[in-house]
């Protein structure tokens, strides 16, 4: 066997496996030019940037302020002298003060900026630590959105509770008063074989077709329980999805909504 | 759009498919001709092929995982590209660093030619990696299927990339073995 042919092997690995690794990834889909600098370290850089021209700014405002106190001082104590006196000494005195405080300033200068880079560096781990922050609060949201109170899914009166039963933990629906969402209890207890589809599905087949008449088409969040008619999928979301011709709401996740994305295999759909 | 969409935009011949593919996937098919060909010329041709043998496969094909679907395209057209050109002369790629990791489990390369199905390896493989912790396992494809720089990997599983080569070592001693008692003369 030859290393290459491990290599033309992973082509056939299943597709779950792939895109458990894949949701690791996901995140530079939308960033994934590699030459091209990602908007983190765009961000950093900007910062970084800012930092700089922030610390320059209180800088040269604070030289000039010195530079002021210096010629004070001067002018104070030359009361005494000619004018003519007053007026070279001033002159040679504050070119050295100039260049004492120009020294000062490069000196200064020096360990502001160094102040400014190790800020600046700071700002950028900061910035990297927030954006891991934000990050994973997106991917929490993405994961289980709380079910609202009063949301389109589930606002039937007497809508019936089913529960899912899979190795990934119990979750449990309430279902609208749709006539699908009906035809779909009514066929309970089932148990089916589920599959993964998109980034953000879990589907499997009734027994039956479900019926859409009167049906609420629309988009939702994760949680959310549906129908595509077409291809007589249920589908159960565990990220947001969009409105889409044929895709009608059953209902949604009051409990356990967290645990869609993990499931996998067969499931036991019963009724409560 | 939805991936449902954009599937039932190739089965209705629309060639908006291929814009509307592009604009959703463009970027991470990209990076995954890139890691495997560090060239960006290549890697757009790689992009381009993924697309025509997209629209050549659907229909009859209904892809149920449209990203692992086209990936799996790009990943196949790059491998092929990159054993097409001169890899001397141009390594230096992610898929030449992880080439070289795998040749620990295949020491007996230039062996007795083996009729084997590459397939039927698969299937020990996807029966090798399910039986491992998940964090093993994501990082073995994410190096070795996606050929993905181990800090990128290492970073997202947040680890340090000391610690993912360490588990990459080990894992794939662990498939040597495994693929030994099998059967496979390696």
């Amino acid at each position: 066997m030859k290393r290459e042919d491990l290599i033309d092997a992973l082509e056939y690995i299943d597709d779950d496996l792939i895109q458990e690794a894949d949701q690791t990834r996901n995140a530079e889909k939308s960033t994934g030019d590699p030459e091209k600098i990602t908007p983190l370290r765009r961000k950093a850089s900007i910062r970084r940037w800012g930092a700089i021209a922030a610390g320059l700014a209180v800088f040269m405002i604070g030289a000039f302020a010195l530079s002021g106190v210096f010629r004070t001082q001067k002018a104070g104590t030359e009361t005494m002298q000619s004018a003519e006196t007053v007026q070279t000494v001033e002159t040679g005195e504050a070119q050295a003060d100039e260049y004492a405080v120009a020294e000062k300033t490069d000196m200064y200068y020096a360990e502001e900026q160094v102040e400014v880079n190790a800020a600046a560096e700071q700002a950028d781990v900061n910035t990297a630590a927030e954006q891991v922050k934000v990050n994973a609060g997106t991917e929490q949201a993405d994961e289980y959105v709380p079910v609202e109170s009063e949301s389109v899914a589930a606002s039937a009166v007497g809508a019936a509770m089913i529960r899912v039963i899979s190795d990934a933990g119990e979750i449990r629906f309430a279902l609208n008063n749709t006539p699908a969402a009906e035809s779909l209890a009514s066929q309970l207890p089932l148990t089916v074989e589920t599959e993964l589809y998109s980034d953000n599905e879990i589907v499997f087949h009734p027994e039956e077709p479900l019926p859409v008449e009167n049906g609420i088409e629309g988009g939702g969040i994760a949680g959310y329980i549906g129908y595509y008619a077409p291809w007589n999928n249920v589908v159960l979301y565990y990220g947001d999805f969009e409105k889409y011709p044929g895709l009608y709401i059953l209902g949604e996740a009051v409990s356990g909504a967290e645990n869609i994305k993990d499931i996998r295999g067969s499931i036991t759909i019963e009724r409560e | 759009m939805e991936d449902r969409a954009i599937v039932d935009l190739y089965w209705e011949r629309n060639e908006s498919a291929i814009q509307e593919t592009s604009e959703k996937y463009g970027r991470y098919l990209m990076k995954i001709a890139w890691n495997i060909l560090a060239d960006r010329e290549d890697s757009e041709e790689s992009v381009n092929d993924t697309y025509l043998h997209a629209w050549n496969a659907m229909p009859p094909h209904r892809p149920q995982v449209l990203s692992t679907f086209l990936g799996r395209i790009t990943r196949h057209l790059s491998i092929d590209i990159y054993r097409k050109r001169n890899s001397a002369k141009r390594g230096g790629s992610e898929y030449t660093l992880s080439l070289d990791e795998l040749s620990e489990c295949v020491p007996g390369d230039g062996g007795p030619e083996e009729a084997f199905e590459a397939k039927e390896l698969a299937g020990h493989i996807n029966a090798f990696l399910r039986d491992l912790a998940a964090e093993a396992r994501i990082l073995f494809i994410r190096r070795y299927y996606y050929f993905d720089p181990l800090a990128d990997a290492a970073a997202s599983l947040g680890m340090t990339e000391g610690k993912a080569k360490t588990l990459l070592f080990r894992t794939r001693k662990k498939l040597k073995e495994y693929l030994e008692k099998e059967g496979y003369i390696l």
